[in-house]
């Protein structure tokens, strides 16, 4: 699955798997092994086995009561713990040799007196879009940051990073207008789709500011950051989201930049900690505040309670970014706002062996029919009920009639009993449904014929441009939220619209009265 | 594998009344114990109308498992209890608080979410000192068997988990009383269906128009003809700023008559007297359901299979006492007793035998007596015949009948607060729909106002509570569309109605080589989880995934 992490879980049997968990002693190795586990045979008790092994690994270094529902994934503290600004003051001591290596950490290649600032923020996208829990972090970052640099009197950035194909250029406004002062992205047609390796590569390299890890093969000394819009070497803080994708590419960055991860994260905030494992302080019997420690909140079942995860560096190993991935839906898609910020584009090479997994197929699940970017949608309701077979084949008809159409239902329909004719029974799906449970659609113009207007129906469609209802009842909910009303059998009133369009005169006008 | 499943002493299925005083009871004998709940949140799953009873005759009470219980999360004491018999727009009052008070140490009206989310706050405390726990989100799938022994739970959200014992406290409804083999969902006559709405009405009009301190709380019960000849009540409690305005019907009455649930609650809600109590003021907040057992016929006289101890509406135990209803308080003691029943097992190093001790108590403590009283046997046997309902509602309508009512006067109150009468009355329209129609023609007065408001409509209902679908994993499925095997769920889903699209159940038309059928369709999206569809229709029927579905915040 990663580079250091030797341990594929997908290749053992839970027993087996048991077994070789023993011989792991790092954190970032079995994170990783766990995303592996997660995106490929997922079962329950392998995962398990591999979070027990976490917690294991947890206690034997945390002598913090058992209790106290925190617990580090990282072991280590900071060689300057009494130095809270050693970030600014120390910046020479910066050490990019190979030393840290051990024996069971072969993939350490940590700093030492590293310069750490910033949040950063990575932003999946999908079809040319931020995914909401992008936005979510967006909001959430600017939210924790504007507290931290006020607390901290700092001047620390929201980063958000972008990695895709052309389209990831038209985002970075977004980016920022969700809460970022930078939009770093790196895009090639050839990034068009998540790929974990030329990804990983490229947020590594962002985050390391262009500079080289050490290579432990042969001795090379790593070089500094040569980035010129920042000045330090990694971020403080990263965020990823806990999507299929986000789990895979954020278990390899954190193992990449030499740190660990907290993963499926719900909570987050920024407080001092104090401390008193040795292994963080380095001084057995003493507590020591660690600032600024990013407090990661994670639903834990057998807990009974939520784990707060921290990420604390150990005195001569450290251990940023701080970070984790963050489960959709956690945070509120934040307004956008008319902010300024800084857009860099990341000119990273990008290796062709990077690209040796070739996408030579790609499905949807759920096989998806997109409503969503279509000029026209003609969504039916179960005022189709008088002949069920009849309507669909109606609303067909129309979406033909137009250059750029959709077919959508009302879940109403989704969930009749019609035993409609085998010719347009495909059509009866759930993929088609519009609203709350279905897609959100906002076309240039919304045909709702035989549909009620549930709220719940609404929150699809609302954003349409232009909302034109058939129905029977001018009592109607749609008749609220409609631009026209036609009261009307749709049995007539679908087929003389078809007519008027394919005649090339859009006759609603005339036969409309304008709510 | 099997043998890494955990164990615990014992596992609580369900945190309402009867799962936390099992927990409790455990926990303070230190039982490990863990409750799982399939709630976001306890309480968020359930509804009752909302008087809690604490009996003086019973061995156990909410404040005795759960100190402070009064004052952190009820409404208010219930100080005063009125029945109206109600014909057309003629009422005539009972005060029967001596029935309400008989046997009664005191009484609270509650909103389920407020309450039993702070009883699981205790059960989680108590039951983390034993190395449990309580966990919502975790809905408990079936019941684990090894050797045809039943030996723990199931669950959709986490491995199966072993136990010594099984408490299932999870309700009308109970999936593992039925895996269990102790209860079926097959006859309409065995439970009650309950509706209720909670108005938000400010704290001093409550004051005001029923006249009570803040110490005082007043319940208000209806019969008459209000209901369309359906065999029920309504009910009218108040809490701290609302009121809880609901019906419960004999289901079976229900689907005879074809009645629309949230239309009798209609009913209810603009009657005269509502009128003036909520004039200006009718906010309904929240629409909710739930069948109600009737202990009379299902309360199961030995609710144990091997590990598995029933307690509460999961066993039936739900009473109807003539118009008072007590289901909360018998889960209360159910729970404490099947807690005490392991406990003692355990010391005695027999935990196999808890189930019987269970069953013992539930005797000796005279809890079965309540719940299946002898009495009733008799009178049902003669009196739930229809020659004989027809034939004293011909006796009661008749002049003569008439006249005795009159004659009775106001001596009929003392005879409706007879705690033994009431216990046995015969489930025929006669006690419920002819008698107090006719005390009301004869005795009544005129009450007239009219209602400044509308009732709330079933689309407006459903669109203000809150879901979580799992969306593409429906709970409940259709076995039989069939209008003959389900059309009755049309009419009787809370949230559905004939000439409704936007309910769970819905009736079509097909047409196929030019004949015509009705059909039924279901999307269990609205699904408020009452139950009622399990028993009317013929469905596959679960309750949701953890943390899915309705979510009440009042309840
Ligand atoms: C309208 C109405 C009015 C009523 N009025 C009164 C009244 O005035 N006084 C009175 O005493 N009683 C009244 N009742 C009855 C009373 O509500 C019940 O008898 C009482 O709630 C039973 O308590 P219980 O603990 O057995 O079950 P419940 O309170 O139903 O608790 C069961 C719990 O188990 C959980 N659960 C269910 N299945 C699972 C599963 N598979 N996995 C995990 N968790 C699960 C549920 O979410 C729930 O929290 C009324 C009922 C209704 C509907
Ligand atoms: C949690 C939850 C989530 C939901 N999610 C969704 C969702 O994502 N999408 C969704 O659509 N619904 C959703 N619903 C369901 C929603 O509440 C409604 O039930 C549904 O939208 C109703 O569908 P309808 O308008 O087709 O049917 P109805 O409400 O039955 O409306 C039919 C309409 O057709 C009219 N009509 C009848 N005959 C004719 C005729 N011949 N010509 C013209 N008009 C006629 C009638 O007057 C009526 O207005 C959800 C519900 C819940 C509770
Ligand atoms: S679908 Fe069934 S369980 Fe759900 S509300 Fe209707 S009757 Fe009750």
């Amino acid at each position: 699955m990663t580079d250091d992490a030797s341990l594929d879980p997908g290749d053992h049997t839970v027993d087996e798997l048991r077994e070789a968990l023993t011989d792991v002693e790092s954190p970032a190795e079995l994170d990783a092994a766990l995303a592996a586990e997660r995106e490929g045979k997922d079962r329950k008790t392998a995962r398990e086995a591999i979070e027990k092994r976490i917690d294991e690994l947890a206690a034997e270094a945390d002598d913090e009561p058992a209790d106290t529902a925190s617990r580090e994934d990282e072991e280590g503290a900071p060689e300057a713990t009494d130095d809270p600004d050693r970030d600014e003051d120390a910046p020479d001591e910066r050490d990019y040799a190979t030393e840290n290596q051990t024996k069971d950490k072969k993939h350490v290649r940590a700093l030492k007196g590293g310069q750490y600032r910033d949040m950063w923020v990575y932003c999946e996208t999908q079809g040319g879009e931020l995914r909401d829990v992008s936005k979510e972090m967006l909001g959430k970052a600017r939210e924790l940051m504007d507290a931290y640099n006020a607390d901290y009197d700092a001047d620390e950035r929201v980063v958000g990073v972008l990695v895709g194909d052309g389209s990831v250029t038209d985002l970075t406004d977004d980016v920022i207008a969700y809460g970022a002062d930078v939009a770093i992205y790196r895009e090639d047609d050839r990034l068009e789709r998540f790929r974990h390796k030329p990804y990983a590569e490229i947020v590594a390299d962002m985050a390391r500011g262009g500079a080289e890890p050490p290579n432990w093969a042969t001795g090379d000394p790593g070089t500094a950051p040569g980035a010129d819009w920042r000045e330090y070497d990694k971020p403080r803080y990263f965020l990823f989201p806990a999507t299929n994708n986000g789990r895979d590419l954020s278990a390899q960055v954190q193992a990449e930049l030499d740190s660990g991860l907290a993963s499926d994260c719900s909570g987050l905030f920024i407080e001092e900690e104090l401390i008193s494992n040795p292994v963080k302080t380095g001084e057995p019997g003493e507590k020591v505040e660690f600032e600024r420690v990013l407090h990661m909140k994670r639903p834990d079942f057998s807990g009974f309670e939520y784990s707060t995860i921290l990420c604390l560096d150990n005195p001569g190993r450290e251990f940023h970014p701080q970070g984790c991935s963050v489960i959709p839906g956690s945070f509120d898609v934040p307004d956008p706002d008319d902010r300024e910020g800084e857009v860099i584009e990341h000119a990273v090479g990008l290796r062709e062996e990077w690209f040796r997994v070739e996408v030579t197929e790609f499905d949807r699940l759920d096989s998806g029919v997109d409503l969503t970017g279509h000029d026209v949608v003609v969504a039916l309701g179960r005022g189709i009920g008088d002949d069920p077979t009849e309507g669909i084949e109606l609303g067909l008809d129309l979406v033909d009639a137009f250059d750029d159409a959709a077919l959508g239902l009302s879940r109403g329909v989704v969930t009749a009993s019609y035993g409609v004719d085998g010719h347009v029974e495909e059509y009866v799906a759930e993929e088609r449904q519009i609203g709350e449970t279905g897609q959100a659609v906002e076309p240039d113009l919304y045909v709702a014929a035989g549909i009620s207007g549930a709220v719940q129906h609404k929150v699809g469609m609302d954003d349409s441009d232009t909302i034109v209802a058939i129905n029977t009842d001018p009592d109607a909910r749609i008749r609220d939220f409609s631009d026209y009303f036609i009261e009307g059998d749709l049995f007539e009133v679908l087929p003389r619209l078809t007519e008027s369009i394919e005649a090339g005169e859009l006759t609603i006008q005339a036969e409309a009265d304008d709510d | 594998m099997t043998d890494d499943y955990e164990h615990y002493e014992a596992v609580v299925v369900g945190a309402g009344p009867g799962g936390a005083a099992a927990a409790a009871t455990l926990a303070r004998n230190d039982v490990e114990t863990l409750v799982l709940e399939r709630g976001v949140e306890a309480g968020s799953k359930n509804v009752s109308g909302g008087l809690v009873y604490a009996e003086e005759s019973a061995p156990y009470t909410l404040s005795d498992l759960f100190p402070g219980f009064r004052e952190a999360a009820a409404e208010r004491p219930v100080t005063d209890y009125y029945l109206h018999n109600v014909a057309g727009d003629r009422v005539k009052t009972f005060d029967i608080t001596d029935l309400h008070d008989h046997d009664t140490e005191w009484s609270e009206a509650v909103l389920r979410r407020t309450m039993d989310s702070w009883l699981a706050e205790r059960v989680h405390e108590l039951t983390r000192e034993t190395g449990g726990g309580l966990l919502t989100d975790v809905r408990v799938e079936g019941l684990l068997r090894e050797g045809g022994e039943i030996t723990g739970v199931t669950c959709e959200e986490l491995d199966p988990i072993r136990a010594d014992l099984v408490v299932a406290a999870d309700g009308v409804n109970s999936e593992l009383a039925r895996d269990a083999g102790l209860m079926d969902w097959e006859e309409p006559e065995e439970w009650f269906q309950g509706v209720k709405a909670v108005v938000d009405v400010p704290e001093d009009v409550i004051a005001e128009r029923f006249g009570i301190g803040d110490d005082e709380g007043e319940a208000h019960l209806f019969s008459g003809d209000l209901f369309e000849g359906v065999r029920g009540g309504g009910f009218v409690y108040t809490n701290r700023d609302s009121l809880s305005i609901g019906t419960v019907f004999h289901l079976d009455s229900l689907v005879a008559e074809d009645a629309e649930p949230h239309e009798l609650l209609d009913e209810l809600l603009t009657h005269p007297l509502l009128a003036e109590w909520l004039d200006g003021h009718y906010d309904e907040v929240e629409y909710s359901a739930k069948l109600v057992p009737d202990s009379k016929k299902v309360a199961h006289p030995a609710p144990h299979r091997g590990r598995l101890l029933a307690v509460g509406d999961a066993a039936g135990q739900m009473q109807a006492q003539g118009p008072i209803i007590k289901g909360m308080n018998h889960a209360v003691t159910a729970g404490a007793l099947a807690g005490e029943a392991f406990a003692e097992a355990k010391l005695r190093n027999d935990p196999a035998s808890a189930g019987d001790l269970y069953e013992r108590k539930l005797r000796e403590e005279g809890v079965m007596a309540k719940l299946r009283p002898q009495g009733y046997r008799l009178t049902s046997a003669l009196g739930e015949r229809e020659s004989v309902t027809d034939l004293a509602d011909a006796v009661l309508t008749s002049g003569v009948g008439r006249r005795a009512i009159r004659l009775l006067g106001d001596r009929l109150e003392g005879l409706y607060s007879s705690p033994i009468l009431s216990q046995i009355v015969p489930d025929t329209r006669t006690p419920y729909v002819t008698m107090p129609t006719v005390i009301a023609e004869e005795l009544g007065e005129r009450v007239d106002a009219d209602p400044d408001y509308e009732p709330k409509s079933l689309l407006d209902r459903i669109g203000d509570l809150t879901y979580d679908t799992d969306v593409g994993d429906p709970h409940i499925e259709l076995r039989d569309t069939s209008a003959a095997a389900s059309g009755a769920a049309v009419a009787a889903c809370p949230v559905s109605a004939r000439d409704f699209g936007g309910g769970c159940y819905r009736e079509e038309t097909r047409k196929t080589n030019g004949h015509e059928e009705t059909v039924v369709s279901l999307d269990t999206q609205p699904c408020v989880e009452c139950g009622t569809c399990a028993v009317v229709a013929d469905t596959e029927w679960e309750h949701p995934r953890g943390g899915k579905g309705v979510e009440f915040r009042q309840g």
